[in-house]
């Protein structure tokens, strides 16, 4: 797996971070990356919305319930990535997209390439052919994750503890941008 | 692993076809579910807008010029909570989709299958079932005109959707 | 350069000629409305002439006859005589061509067509294997004029299927049976045969179609 971008956004969707770190993906324009941020932003919410609905059942109350229960009861979050309900990632031919965000509502994400599995459309012979589950998926996902992780760590040092940083704002430290290209060659 | 519903939405936004799958009784061997309840619900509206969103987005991130063998970067199929989303668009526009559970990493056979034999077939050549769904304002009285609602097509796909391993 | 006539050409989209057929009963509807409706007013028919179709063209003044909807079979003229008799005029004038066409390619083959017999099997081999790429899979006759010959599997309709039912899908797929009705009127009319042909199909897509002639053998 080889990331492409790294993409940061505030709690308003806001573009804050954006960095190409490896070529794969199109050059757009500044304008272009602001409304990319907030497509992504507003589809993730609504798919909070949609999440619930789409097989009828309603799994809010647990997805919520879970990771508050567990701060409550160790009074520490186990897992950074608060993203229960809403957009994970999204598997195209050429990359794969991964939205991770933070309890405060920071939203991380990651584009990667895609899986080297490749499956070609192609008319169903037998049964056997369709090979649905290799939990591949999964797999690149638990991966991106620990870039994230990573990803956080570093925000949290070298972002958050930077004194002339201010909230919300375009990031623009060059030390943090270091430490990027570090994790991710 | 689990498949829990399809949809079937016409190059005007509409979805055209809705079939949610109950998995409540897997011993018994007929379908449960419904069939086009939800059409104009805000679930598949939703839905397609998500769809347009990450698809826009798919294709502007990838220059097409620089991958000459692919037309443009399709969107296979994206994550929201438990649920994957799998997606097929046809050249003309038609949008397959499948909402599955994670552990179903690609079902992008199955919704050609669904498209090149089922769709083809039981649509497309069958001259009493209309290709072109729009609606226009003054037929409300007839709801049957604005999906697909031949029985042919809603039994084949199901007896084709229910066979799968991993349905 | 002789024995070329149906060889020239030796393939022909199934699928485009199919969709080609489907359109008779349609447009058999569209031009008994329009004759009725110019019968009433000649001038608002006429005053859209030249404008090409688009998706938002309404094809007749029958209510919401949109290309690519199926409001038109709805039509209550689905089912008059002018309609039908036209459907089967279309079919007549093409067996009445077919035969002599395929008459002249078996030639070479040596063919023989005795009596009314070789006739119904002619019709049932080559003319349902040129229209159809397939036989007739059974062939009956009371030996008093009476032919009936079975198609268990008819292309044109296999496909039917209306979101009204059953009972709608059958009355519909009656209508297209007109055409090959026609086709076996007129394959026989070459032969100087007069018949009667009507088509019986109770269940998709097994069709019977149902020949009265006067000769008796």
């Amino acid at each position: 797996m080889k990331v492409y971008s790294i993409y940061i956004l505030n709690k308003a969707g806001g573009l804050i971070y954006q960095n190409d770190v490896n070529a794969g993906l199109n050059k757009l324009s500044a304008n272009d990356y602001l409304v990319l941020a907030g497509t992504l932003h507003g589809v993730h919410a609504i798919s909070a919305r949609l999440n619930p609905t789409i097989n009828g059942k309603d799994t809010t109350s647990e997805a919520n319930a879970s990771p508050n229960a567990q701060i409550l009861t160790t009074g520490r979050f186990q897992d950074s990535n608060g993203n229960r309900s809403g957009l994970h990632s999204i598997e195209t031919d050429l990359f794969n997209l991964y939205v991770f965000q933070s309890l405060t509502g920071i939203k991380f994400i990651v584009i990667t390439s895609p899986n080297p599995v490749v499956y070609n459309i192609q008319t169903v012979k037998k049964r056997e052919d369709v090979i649905a589950s290799k939990g591949e998926l999964n797999k690149s996902y638990e991966e991106a994750n620990g870039v994230f992780k990573q990803l956080y760590v570093i925000y949290s040092d070298y972002v958050m503890k930077d004194p002339f940083y201010s909230l919300d704002m375009p990031i623009k430290s060059h030390l943090f941008d270091a430490k990027v290209k570090e994790l991710i060659s | 692993m689990a498949i829990y519903s399809f949809f079937i939405f016409d190059r005007h936004c509409n979805c055209i076809y809705n079939r949610e799958f109950t998995h409540l009784d897997h011993t018994n061997g007929t379908s449960v579910g419904q069939v086009n309840r939800n059409n104009d619900s805000n679930t598949s509206k939703l839905l397609f807008g998500i769809l347009y969103s990450l698809k826009t987005i798919s294709s502007k991130l990838i220059d097409s010029e620089e991958s000459e063998s692919i037309i443009s970067n399709a969107l296979k199929s994206f994550t929201i909570g438990n649920y994957r989303i799998h997606y097929l668009e046809s050249l003309t526009r038609l949008k397959f989709v499948l909402v599955s559970d994670n552990d179903i990493d690609n079902l992008q056979t199955v919704l050609w299958e669904l498209y090149s034999n089922y769709f083809i077939r039981n649509v497309v050549q069958n001259s009493l079932s209309p290709v072109e769904f729009k609606q226009s304002d003054d037929i409300k009285e007839n709801e049957t005109s604005g999906k697909i609602n031949n029985s042919n097509f809603i039994n084949e796909t199901d007896d084709f959707l229910q066979s799968l391993p991993f349905f | 350069m002789t024995d070329e006539v149906l060889d020239k050409q030796t393939s022909v989209s199934k699928s485009a000629l199919e969709f080609l057929l489907q359109e008779l009963v349609p447009t058999s509807i569209r031009v008994s409305h329009r004759l009725q409706d110019s019968a009433a007013t000649t001038a608002s028919v006429l005053a859209d002439k030249d404008e090409p179709t688009v998706v938002d063209t309404q094809l007749s003044s029958i209510r919401n006859d949109l290309p690519g909807t199926v409001h038109v079979l709805d039509s209550a003229l689905i089912n008059n005589d002018e309609v039908t008799l036209r459907i089967e005029t279309y079919g007549y004038n093409l067996g009445l061509k077919l035969a002599e066409v395929l008459l002249y390619k078996n030639n070479t083959n040596g063919t023989k067509i005795v009596d009314i017999l070789d006739i119904m099997k002619f019709v049932c081999r080559d003319v349902w294997k040129c229209l159809y790429n397939k036989q007739m899979d059974n062939l009956r006759t009371n030996h008093r004029g009476t032919f009936v010959l079975v198609d268990k599997s008819y292309r044109s309709i296999e496909n039917f299927n209306s979101s009204k039912g059953v009972h709608d899908t059958l009355a519909k797929a009656r209508v297209h049976l007109w055409f090959p009705c026609g086709v076996i009127r007129g394959i026989l009319m070459s032969f100087g045969v007069e018949s009667y042909v009507t088509a019986e199909v109770t269940q998709l897509p097994y069709v019977s179609f149902n020949i009265h002639t006067s000769i008796n053998n």
